[in-house]
């Protein structure tokens, strides 16, 4: 199904509907409040541009640092080309360490991966543990919605209805009791799991570290209880130093929550020392590729600068109209419209650059400043030179291009088009209006199509000029 | 005297004529000389944004030259000044004595209340206009080109003129060109929030700078059933009646 | 071909990586994790403490200031009375010195479990800039105690409070040398909003957290 398809779902979708209504401004509006207290918001975000370019001009240096600073710290790096040999990695390690349950913080690499199916299958439980990802998991494995707020689609009650189904407690009807009831479930298995299993908001090249950011504390619950810990991540996350990190950690949680910082935020680096009571024995990276790899030095290098914050889909008026799921993959909104035709093929996500108004709402709002709309508009021109727009499409813009070339041609075609237009808008009344339009029938399914004046500007201006 | 070539746009040609002649009486009360190139046809937006760039480069090629020769280009459309002064460069590709000749027209090339207010700084303006504006700040014009105090220090100098904020005025309204007949239902929905907005904001008519919005505007406030809120655009807001 | 080998050679052929521009590249790394350029910050300046305490509390913390490390047990037991909690807790080996005996207060010097109420720890050192605990892991100042119990209660001295989080890494790089395991930044209780983006403190970590600052040196 394509995005149009799920869309229309989307919108038809009351529930749904209401849900995007109530949560959109909360994020916009603390958003806006949050970069005031930084001085140079803009000279924060150009310094962050700055240093994500850097990262990504020299990516492989980067990344061979960064590998020899974690080995040296007691880590083991290892590699993956996609999604199929993140599992392959994961359920090997697992199997090395006797793990038969993994929490899990966080990740959108598994995500990438369907990793909690792969462990399924391979006898290993996997639990979320991130509220919103844990809800999820237990209605049916439904995938997220939005990269930090995952069930930003769902309301309380749809919630409260599936603890009380999933938990056999009594239904609860507050946050707060909801809240307190995931804690107490899933406590037992943050004690009893073998392995954790996190993304990395960033790497860190000049310690070999990972730095992790969580409100809940799970992230910090998973990488310092059980056993073994593993990091999934993408090979774009490297950053130089510990000051870059300082200087990202003020645009993250500012443009993703609207929060100054967030509540934890750890850096880790190694394995546990042999006099420790906490943290895991074993550390393992896993630095992924899945389509990043191609992406470096190219026209659509820019995207990876990207810090997954969510900012360009809380500002976004089409996710806002439609919510993340008729995106139709791991990632939503302007973000998830450039990278799903990159990373899936561009044939695989034919619509999802058009769904766009290139309002550059998203532009303005991303920390790093990735030109989301010019991005979008690239995608475009290549699926245009790969032929992969419909017949029609081309043609229409063809025909009308070539029309336009033609001035004499031109105006004739215009002065008779908008008198057909003024006659599809009579009604004896106020003809003002046409509630119908053939040539464009999307147009009006929502609005009427107001009606020309009857004459083209070229006409009346010809004609002042004669009687001047 | 400054030669001021007015870029009419495509959607005023066909839909909006009247905003043209109040865009050149506004420029001709400026003192400028006003030219208006027969032969222009569209600055190859539709083309661009359809990912058509061949298309796009001959129309920008065409519009080069209908307009090169003027001191300024100016149109009632954020959007189409933007297309100019953002991407004309870009689509002269490898073509470097192209690429210097757009680089010098969108560097002249500006959005009519910008070229109002920060060029020929327009001391009167000269329609007449009795009510409360809300204003709607189109993305391209803001965001591509800074358009947000130019119009409203305009509309400052019109005395029958009061100006309510609707909340979110910076938000778009779900034009988006094409868009707006590919993606129908959704554009549909953005605009009604928009029209919601422009409501909160209980104003006779509704002002904007770029007709591709104020047309999704005008059709989703009449199919809402307000048939009373004018949906105007600035020129003939800022030259009243001609 | 390895993953490995395979991915950073995508890579390279994406940057034109040769082995000149290598080497090149490579200094230019090296030179660059030696300068450590920061970005903009924001002004931290004035009285460090104050802005502490004052962000500490936006971020729904508790604060209470003591003027010697002595004081800590009785302040803590102030706080655990006035929120009619019990008075017994698990504490950092390195804080077990402290006369909580004398307070009333049951404290033990382990490694914290699920079933304890409270955790009481020191901390490295504290931001300014954001309201920021900074704790580093090591025996003797294990990472459960401030993440297990419901209640987590911080100490934390006034001159132990810098700026921002670049001032805490130089600090780390001067008196440690190496980094340890865990560096965690704590910001106030923990919290969740993933339901209708609604925040509820509370979500896995503690539900309170309380700082008391030793004002030693003055």
């Amino acid at each position: 199904m394509h995005f149009k398809a799920r869309a229309g779902q989307k919108l038809a979708d009351v529930i749904l509907q209401d849900n995007l209504k109530k949560a959109k401004s909360k994020f916009v509006d603390r958003r806006a409040t949050a970069i005031l207290d930084l001085d140079d918001f803009e000279a924060t975000r150009d310094s962050a541009t700055a240093l994500r370019d850097r990262v990504l001009n020299d990516l492989d240096l980067w990344l061979e640092k960064f590998e020899q600073q974690a080995a040296k710290s007691g880590a083991s790096v290892l590699w993956a080309r996609d999604g199929a040999e993140i599992c392959w990695l994961v359920i090997d390690i697992a199997h090395r360490h006797g793990v038969k349950k993994a929490i899990k913080s966080k990740s959108m690499l598994s995500e990438e991966a369907g990793l909690n199916q792969a462990l399924e299958t391979a006898g290993i439980q996997p639990v979320e543990t991130d509220l919103g990802e844990y809800i999820l998991q237990i209605s049916d494995n439904e995938p997220p919605s939005h990269i930090i707020a995952p069930v930003f689609h769902k309301s309380k009650e749809e919630v409260s209805a599936l603890f009380a189904r999933t938990h056999h407690l009594p239904a609860k009807d507050d946050i707060q009791a909801l809240t307190r009831e995931a804690r107490e479930v899933l406590r037992p298995h943050f004690l009893s799991a073998e392995m954790g299993i996190s993304g990395g908001n960033f790497l860190i090249a000049e310690t070999g570290s990972v730095a992790l950011v969580t409100n809940e504390g799970n992230g910090r619950m998973v990488t310092t209880l059980p056993k073994v810990h593993v990091v999934i991540t993408g090979i774009e996350k490297v950053i130089p130093t510990l000051e870059d990190l300082a200087t990202l950690m003020r645009l993250l949680p500012r443009s993703a929550t609207g929060q100054s910082i967030s509540n934890y935020f750890s850096l880790l680096t190694g394995a546990k020392q042999a006099a420790e009571s906490d943290g895991p024995e074993h550390l393992y990276f896993i630095l992924v590729d899945n389509g990043r790899a191609d992406l470096v030095g190219g026209e659509f290098a820019e995207m990876l600068r990207c810090i997954r914050c969510g900012a360009c889909m809380n500002h976004c008026p089409v996710y806002q109209a439609v919510g993340g799921h008729a995106y139709g993959w791991v990632y939503p909104g302007p973000m998830g419209a450039v990278l799903t035709p990159l990373f899936t093929g561009m044939q695989n996500a034919l619509d999802l650059p058009q769904a766009a108004t290139l309002c550059n709402q998203c532009g303005v709002v991303c920390p790093v400043k990735i030109p989301l709309p010019q991005l979008l508009l690239k995608l475009r021109a290549k699926q245009v030179e790969a032929h992969l727009r419909p017949f029609g499409e081309r043609l229409g813009l063809r025909a009308w291009a070539w029309l336009a070339l033609h001035p004499a041609l031109y105006a004739l075609a215009t002065r008779i088009g908008v008198r057909y237009l003024l006659w599809l808008a009579r009604d004896g009344k106020r003809n003002d209006r046409i509630r119908v339009l053939g040539v464009a029938p999307e147009w009006t399914l929502g609005r009427d199509f107001p009606a020309p004046e009857g004459k083209t500007f070229r006409e009346l201006y010809a004609a002042r000029k004669e009687t001047a | 005297m400054m030669r001021v070539g007015l870029l009419v746009t495509c959607l005023v040609d066909m839909m909006r004529p009247r905003i043209g002649f109040a865009a050149l009486k506004l420029l001709e009360s400026t003192g400028c000389e006003v030219v208006v190139p027969q032969t222009q046809t569209c600055c190859g937006q539709p083309a661009f944004n359809s990912g058509d760039r061949a298309a796009a480069r001959s129309l920008a090629v065409k519009l080069l030259g209908e307009f090169e020769a003027c001191d300024y280009v100016v149109a009632p459309s954020g959007s189409c000044a933007g297309m100019v002064r953002g991407h004309y460069v870009e689509l002269a590709g490898d073509d470097a004595a192209l690429a210097q000749r757009m680089a010098a027209l969108a560097a002249k090339t500006f959005e009519l209340t910008d070229f109002l207010v920060n060029v020929a700084k327009l001391q009167q303006v000269p329609g007449e206009f009795q009510g409360s504006i809300t204003y709607h700040d189109s993305c391209a014009g803001l965001r591509e080109l800074g358009i947000k105090q130019q119009p409203r220090q305009l509309l400052a100098q019109m005395p029958g003129v009061s100006l309510n904020e609707m909340p979110g005025a910076e938000e778009c309204c779900g034009f988006g060109g094409t868009f707006s007949v590919k993606f129908g239902e959704i554009a549909a929905v953005i605009a009604a929030k928009k029209c919601d907005n422009i409501h909160s904001a209980k104003s006779d008519a509704v002002v904007g700078g770029d007709l591709g919005c104020l047309l999704n505007i005008e059709g989703k406030l009449r199919r809402m059933g307000d048939k009373t809120t004018r949906v105007l655009h600035i020129a003939e807001v800022l030259a009243g009646k001609s | 071909m390895s993953s490995r080998a395979d991915i950073l050679g995508r890579i390279r052929a994406g940057l034109g990586r040769d082995d000149a521009n290598a080497v090149a590249g490579r200094s230019a790394l090296d030179a660059y994790l030696a300068a450590k350029p920061q970005g903009p910050k924001p002004k931290v300046d004035g009285d460090l403490l104050a802005r502490f305490r004052e962000k500490s509390e936006q971020l729904s913390s508790t604060v209470d200031a003591v003027a010697t490390p002595q004081e800590v047990p009785q302040a803590v037991a102030r706080y655990l009375s006035a929120q009619q909690l019990p008075a017994q807790a698990v504490c950092w080996p390195e804080l077990a010195s402290l006369p909580w005996q004398q307070a009333g207060i049951a404290v033990e010097a382990r490694a914290a479990n699920s079933s304890d109420l409270l955790g009481i720890t020191g901390c490295y050192c504290a931001l300014a800039e954001t309201g920021t605990l900074v704790l580093c892991s090591s025996p003797n100042t294990p990472s459960a105690a401030s993440l297990l119990p419901e209640t987590h209660i911080a100490i934390v001295p006034a001159g132990r409070i810098v700026s921002g989080m670049e001032e805490a890494w130089q600090l780390i790089r001067r008196e440690t040398g190496e980094l340890p395991r865990a560096v965690n930044f704590i910001s106030g209780p923990s919290r969740t909003g993933d339901i209708e983006q609604t925040i509820v403190l509370g979500a896995h970590g503690p539900y309170r957290v309380h700082i008391v600052i030793v004002n030693t040196e003055k």
